[in-house]
């Protein structure tokens, strides 16, 4: 064990999903947090720092997995990590309520170099269940340091930071019990060890090695194929086909022992009452009810995002975004008026368009936020697998979709937690046709200027989309991404009471990455068009915007739409919500009010109803784009999207358009 | 030049091979989709088709597609039968994925002389259906007059195993997703002169009499069980994905809601199976049924955890009642 020479320490956390990792990593580092990938993979690496006495510690989140196994990138980005990188301790979290799935992982952690503190967190809802968890016994059983945590309540983090410090000086006496492979299965291992050779790459234990080649890793097993000569691997590879069932007899080893830690260290064993968890769940996932919830939950989120978004938002244009209008309009009275022009109609109003709908996005970001703190989400997932099979898809990828209500780009970046490509790939596809927020904002702005019952309108557009999706879904499945069954397999944690700080960071770190995304790409835009919309001569009606939009009026008239509309339209590529900000901007008016009539007289009502359909399938913003390419590691799939969407918006628009036409005359 | 397989250009052969796998109902096979599934252009195809036509291996009518002569299937089904021998060996004794498997098949079979091909036949122990469930042609050429039969043909309240479809794409794939694979077994409910109910594996699904028309099975009886084939004709356990749980013994899919059983083996593929066991599904562990409503996926409990699992994995999971051999079974 080295001794940093500087102070600092290299802690990485591990851990099963839903242990409260994240809370723990959370309390530990607040907001110097900072979220990347891990180099060339789509996984989240999230890292941040803080400090205890006169020590520094550098944290790093390894990704939440069962096992490290290498069935899955995050297993790898993990193990690889702790070989690779050798932090100075790893801090496995562990939820004492299962203490014996959780011991799992760490049984697996064992056998790697670094040196694992226990952090056994939840003891309070294991006490709840009649779970009586003595951790010095755990402790001396294991050999490792055991730290009793209730993260939510932030109790146990200075005696966890404190046992780091004795385990990284040497004070304490570091002597874990590595578990041993069932007897049955010793000698093969042995023999297993002997023929490794040469070929054990540095830094990785020889045993370690052995055991994975004998559960069947395919990491490891190509590289030793790679490296060995052809007689020692075929040997190898006949010891194997012996033990074809070896990832079984591993795994059951593996929880012997644990079953002997638990019998040590358990004092009392679980009173077998029903649980919360289980009395909700009689409700949450029931063939029916569990569907009326998740409707009603739904159904409440958007209430709650609009009835209590919209009066905020309209405070924030009336009196943030006007007043700033206004004195930005008097500090540039002397400055020419393109000046003037460029900061107040360009700037201040494409931004503040975008600004005051971010309690919109707050609001809804918070509500799924505390859903997923919760654990309700996993709930929805189960109700919907049903549905989503129809797709070719399992449960899992409802996740992303819903994540979908508020903005495109997490959704699409969500689709992570779906383990297949192809599922994976398919749910990417269909991501971009959730209604974001920032649809639903001009919806909700353009429906009153024209319909009775604007609610009926919104419902019916939302609708729409959720057909148009389903739709998709399965006509993609069926003709282009015919492929194999995808195992649904997902966790369905104990419920528990929300942690504000939790939700808080979550929702802070949507939002900023959207405010981000405001401050740069949207404020560009609206900028551009509005010099667009000025050159050459300073009005809008001879200006290039124009005539760009007059090329393609031909092909509006079947939409019923004129240029401006369709510069709109163009302009939502950006953002969503430019659109208004657009046609603010054409129109000629800031004002909202203003702005509503002007579009009654310049718009029937069908052709409102057929850019309403419109916008609301067109093809996702520049950001979303972006996270498509990213996510998928093709330009050609991110292109694949826009052309799909664009082809199925256009039909869309024509459609409602010729129908709305004829109906409503 | 065609009597001997041997002697024909490997293009020659995969030219047959493909086109004897792409007709359907003894319809021509469109040349686009020839073309496609060999990967040459269009062009190259009609070329190679008027010339495999002169030598009296296919009848090719223009716009129409090309079918296949006798002379020219008993070619096909020689590199038929060499090429499912080597994916029998490749994916049961090598334990090679499937489509890893198909690709070398699809290099050795031209390489493989007679001599070898049945001498491999004799190691593999004859085998009858390649991992997929697809006949092996016999060495003379014939396909097996195996007890297969289309579904249509078997009688409600009758079992058999489903073994391939070969009706149009969208319609197999449909039926793959109802749990219909290579290997599945199948119960007919009900018979009508419209359509067929079928149980598999605890879920009902309907099949229209056209459908079922074709869908290939063996029915119970004297037959060999499709798990069996790959079972005893290649030594070791064949590769997990063909071990389909067998009738007799009961899968968790088939758990009462709040009846309690213990694992006794996991099925399926390698990734499948170590996930299974991470998350705590090793042999001997209780299990708990949750809730199950013989449709759709259940939820279980396993080591003090709550999981959802489709019913296809539940499928997967063999159990046995509680309290027998307890703990002992693997050990």
């Amino acid at each position: 064990m080295t001794t940093p020479s500087s102070k600092r320490i290299r802690v990485a956390l591990a851990g099963q999903p839903n242990v409260g990792k994240s809370t723990v990593f959370n309390l530990l580092t607040g907001l110097s947090q900072h979220v990347g990938n891990w180099p060339g993979k789509t996984v989240e690496q999230k890292s941040g720092t803080c400090s205890y006495r006169e020590w520094t510690f550098d944290l790093i989140d390894l990704p939440g997995t069962y096992s490290l196994s290498a069935n899955s990138p995050e297993e790898l980005v993990s193990r690889d990590y702790i070989i690779r990188e050798k932090p100075d301790v790893v801090v496995a979290v562990l939820d004492a309520s299962a203490l014996e799935r959780n011991l799992y992982l760490v049984s697996e952690l064992l056998p790697l170099p670094a040196p694992v503190i226990v952090a056994l967190n939840m003891v309070d809802v294991a006490e709840q269940q009649g779970l009586k968890i003595e951790p010095h016994v755990l402790e001396a059983a294991l050999g490792v340091p055991v730290v009793p945590l209730i993260a939510t309540k932030g109790r146990g983090i200075h005696e966890l930071l404190a046992r780091i410090q004795d385990v990284v000086c040497g004070t304490v006496e570091y002597r874990p019990n590595i578990p041993s492979i069932r007897a049955d299965h010793q000698s093969v291992l042995e023999q297993i060890e002997a023929l490794l050779g040469d070929c054990i790459p540095a830094d990785y234990p020889r045993t370690w090695v052995a055991l994975k080649i004998l559960e069947g890793d395919k990491q490891l097993t190509a590289m030793l194929r790679e490296c060995l000569p052809a007689s020692q691997w075929s040997q190898i590879n006949n010891i194997l086909r012996q033990h074809e069932d070896a990832c079984l007899a591993v795994a059951s080893g593996r929880y012997e022992w644990i079953g002997r830690m638990i019998r040590a260290a358990v004092f009392k064993p679980r009173s077998g009452q029903i649980t919360l968890t289980d009395q909700l769940d009689r409700w949450a996932t029931h063939p029916f009810w569990g569907l009326a919830i998740l409707a009603g939950i739904l159904g409440g989120t958007f209430w709650l995002t609009y009835a209590v978004g919209m009066p905020l938002q309209r405070l924030i244009d009336r009196y943030i975004v006007h007043t700033a209008a206004v004195l930005a309009g008097h500090t540039l009275a002397s400055t020419p008026t393109w000046v003037t022009g460029l900061v107040v109609n360009g700037m201040i109003n494409g931004v503040g368009m975008v600004v005051s709908f971010f309690p919109i996005l707050a609001i809804f970001f918070a509500v799924l936020g505390t859903l997923e703190d919760v654990g309700y989400m996993s709930r929805g997932a189960y109700v919907m697998d049903r549905f989503m099979h129809w797709m070719g898809l399992h449960g899992k990828s409802f996740l992303p979709l819903f994540l979908g209500f508020g903005c495109n780009v997490p959704a699409v970046m969500g689709t992570r937690v779906i383990e297949s490509e192809r599922a994976r790939l398919l749910t990417i596809l269909i991501a971009p046709l959730v209604p974001c927020t920032a649809r639903m904002a001009v919806v909700a702005f353009l429906a009153p200027a024209f319909f009775s019952a604007p609610a009926l309108v919104s419902w019916g557009l939302l609708a729409v989309n959720l057909l148009v999706l389903a739709l998709s879904g399965v006509l993609i499945n069926k003709v282009f991404l015919k492929g194999e069954h995808v195992a649904f397999i997902m966790e369905l944690p104990l419920y528990h009471l929300p942690s504000p700080r939790t939700i808080g960071l979550i929702t802070g770190q949507r939002l900023v990455s959207f405010l981000r995304k405001a401050g740069t790409v949207i404020l560009t835009v609206s900028v551009i068009v509005w010099v667009l919309s000025t050159l050459p001569h300073g009005d809008i009606e001879s200006s290039l915007l124009a005539n760009f939009g007059r090329l393609l009026e031909p092909f509006g008239k079947w939409m019923g739409l004129d240029w401006r509309m369709i510069v709109a339209l163009l302009s939502s590529f950006v953002a969503k919500e430019n659109a208004i900000a657009t046609l603010g901007v054409l129109f000629g008016t800031a004002n909202q009010v203003r702005l509503t009539t002007l579009l009654r007289s310049a718009l029937t009502p069908a052709a409102a109803l057929a850019f309403l359909v419109v916008q609301m399938l067109f093809i996702p913003c520049v950001a979303t784009v972006g996270a498509i390419k990213q996510e998928t590691n093709s330009w050609r799939w991110a292109m694949v999207s826009v052309l799909f969407l664009l082809v199925v918006s256009l039909l869309g628009g024509v459609l409602t358009y010729q129908v709305a036409s004829r109906l409503l005359h | 030049m065609t009597d001997s397989t041997g002697v024909l250009s490997e293009s020659v052969q995969m030219y047959m091979v493909n086109i004897l796998r792409l007709a359907k109902h003894g319809q021509p096979v469109p040349l686009s989709q020839l073309a496609a599934s060999l990967d040459v252009s269009p062009i190259s195809a009609n070329q190679m088709c008027r010339k495999l036509q002169d030598e009296g291996l296919v009848i090719y009518v223009p716009y129409k597609g090309v079918s296949i002569t006798p002379v020219g299937e008993q070619v096909a089904m020689r590199v038929l039968r060499r090429h499912r021998l080597w994916e029998v060996f490749l994916v049961g004794n090598l334990r090679m994925e499937w489509a890893e498997a198909h690709e070398t098949a699809c290099r050795l079979e031209h390489a493989t002389p007679d001599e070898v091909i049945e001498r491999l036949d004799a190691f593999l122990g004859h085998p009858r259906v390649n991992p997929q469930g697809d006949p092996i042609p016999a060495a003379t050429g014939a396909l097996p007059a195996a007890a297969t039969r289309t579904l249509a043909e078997l009688e409600a309240g009758q079992r058999g195993w489903y073994l391939r479809c070969t009706g149009d794409e969208a319609a197999c794939s449909f039926l793959a997703g109802q749990g219909l694979r290579p290997g599945a077994e199948l119960h007919v409910v009900v018979v009508s002169s419209e359509s067929l109910l079928l149980d598999i594996a605890g879920q009902n699904v309907a099949v229209s009499r056209a459908a079922a028309n074709t869908i290939q099975v063996e029915p119970d009886g004297r037959s060999v069980d499709p798990a069996q084939v790959h079972t005893q004709s290649v030594e070791e356990p064949a590769p997990d994905r063909f071990h389909q749980p067998q009738s007799t013994g009961s899968t968790l899919s088939t758990l009462g809601v709040g009846q309690s059983a213990v694992i006794e083996d996991l099925h399926g593929g390698h990734g499948f199976r170590s996930r299974l066991a991470a998350l705590g599904f090793t042999p001997g562990t209780a299990i708990t049924m949750v809730r199950n409503l013989r449709r759709g996926p259940i939820i279980v409990s396993v080591r003090d955890t709550r999981i959802a699992l489709g019913r296809q994995e539940a499928q997967q999971v063999l159990i046995r009642p509680e309290g027998r051999d307890h703990d002992n079974a693997k050990q």
